[in-house]
């Protein structure tokens, strides 16, 4: 075999070599776990005494490869909760979370806040030492007097009511009246 | 006539020539006086921008990219069909974020007029804020621009965010009663567009080995770019990195914390197998 003829062998198969290596270069996983919470600060806004108020946020998984794991919680308030309070996040998406802080009647009036954790799991990794990432954020509001008294769904409108039925009699009255005059 | 004759006569026409042709002062011309009037019109003009549309916040995406979509209406008076390009460029402040983002193929709306998609991108290293403008101009295709037209001011909406960059998973190795561990090190960077402190926390050390005792969390010690501390705090914990900073202009660089545990000269109780935690880093916005 001439040297050319071993020279045309090796050149295909050294292409093939420098392929794969830059393919396995490429798909090598990143291992970057990751959680983002927007926004940043959960601000319920003015809440009266047994009143209550909610707002949406959204926990992501900045990781492009494994799913996250996650719970929420507040720190020592129980006027606070999450729904849903645990659960799974897909790479590279969000899950949107609503935070409700519920005002019990004897609460006083004044600035509230607490710190809002977002904790993941170490999903399937395993070792020594789990390193996860968590997120904690403030969680504020203010109460101020008393909720007003919700509409009962049930009541039924007696005045107008009322006054209906007086026109309807007197009109029967002015009727029998007049058919009794002929 | 020589062939020598016939050179001499030209070369002395030629000399004649050129000597005609240079300029004297005898030769000088008076400029033409006078006026000219009447009107002409121009082969082509420059695009201008009508209008621009768009929202006036944008939301951080942590870890990720947003963008702020607008809508540029552009005219030409040489007819929607020459309208060619819009190119946007971000500013904070004074400051110009990214590359321009150049659009073609817009959509005719009318003879001279069309409007043009634009997306901008907002990474998430931003800084969160109200200071954002985009700098729009036009092109057609005679390569002619239009003025600038500035949009804004938006305002790009607070995130927080941490990632964990390597160092996800530690290992300590074989260690005995009094033994000190070598420095195991996480990296980590801020995720999102405002400043946040890390906090760690673990609980005890437990064995695999069902009646074997555990070890207090707060042998395993933590130093970032503050005081160190033991893990075995109430979360969110103690204080490892007072400020995990923004990028700004440029992806943020990794930060490293360093950990070590120090097993202490005596347990409790029996204490076998492979021992095992979780430390929680907690990104702490205000």
């Amino acid at each position: 075999m001439s040297k050319r003829e071993i020279g045309g062998l090796l050149k295909p198969l050294l292409l093939l070599l420098l392929t794969a290596a830059v393919a396995l270069a490429v798909t090598a996983p990143v291992n970057a776990l990751g959680v983002g919470v927007t926004p940043a600060v959960v601000s319920l806004g003015t809440i009266g005494r047994g009143g209550s108020a909610t707002q949406e946020i959204r926990i992501y998984n900045t990781d492009h490869n494994s799913s996250l794991s996650y719970t929420v919680a507040a720190v020592n308030a129980n006027a606070i909760t999450v729904n849903p309070s645990s659960g799974s996040i897909n790479p590279d998406t969000n899950i949107t979370v609503t935070v409700r802080a519920d005002v019990s009647t004897n609460a006083k009036d004044g600035n509230y806040s607490t710190l809002l954790v977002v904790n993941s799991t170490g999903g399937s990794r395993t070792g020594q030492v789990i390193v996860v990432p968590a997120i904690a954020l403030p969680v504020k509001y203010t109460v101020n007097g008393t909720a007003p008294a919700q509409d009962p769904v049930n009541t039924i409108p007696t005045v107008p009511l009322i006054g209906a039925g007086i026109i309807i009699v007197l009109i029967a009255a002015v009727y029998v009246g007049i058919r009794r005059l002929r | 006539m020589t062939i020598k004759g016939y050179a001499a006569a030209i070369a002395v026409v030629s000399i004649a020539l050129a000597m005609l042709a240079m300029p004297t002062a005898a030769t000088v011309v008076a400029p033409p006086t006078g006026s000219v009037s009447g009107t002409f019109k121009a082969d082509v003009t420059a695009p201008s921008i009508v209008s621009v549309t768009g929202p006036s916040t944008v939301q951080c995406i942590p870890g990720g990219v947003n963008s702020l979509p607008l809508t540029v209406t552009i005219q030409d008076v040489n007819g929607a069909g020459a309208l060619d390009h819009v190119s946007a460029q971000l500013y904070s402040g004074s400051t110009a974020l990214g590359s321009p983002v150049n659009v073609t193929g817009g959509t005719a709306v009318g003879a001279n007029q069309a409007t043009f998609a634009v997306n901008v991108p907002f990474e998430y290293y931003y800084a969160a804020g109200a200071g954002y403008t985009v700098v729009l101009t036009a092109g057609n295709t005679a390569k002619m621009n239009s003025s600038p037209s500035t949009f804004g001011p938006v305002t790009y909406l607070a995130a927080v965010g941490i990632t964990i960059d390597s160092g996800a998973s530690l290992n300590f190795g074989t260690l005995a009663l009094g033994g000190t561990s070598a420095s195991q090190n996480v990296t980590l960077h801020n995720a999102a567009n405002t400043v946040i402190q890390v906090d760690g926390n673990a609980p005890d050390w437990q064995s695999s080995v069902s009646n074997a005792t555990s070890v207090p969390a707060s042998t395993l010690v933590g130093t970032g770019d503050g005081a160190p501390q033991n893990m075995g705090q109430t979360a969110p914990g103690g204080t490892l990195i007072n400020t995990l900073t923004i990028g700004g202009t440029a992806p943020p660089a990794s930060v490293p914390i360093g950990f070590v545990e120090t097993i202490p000269s005596s347990l409790s109780g029996p204490y076998t197998g492979t021992y095992t935690t979780t430390i929680t880093l907690t990104g702490v916005g205000s």
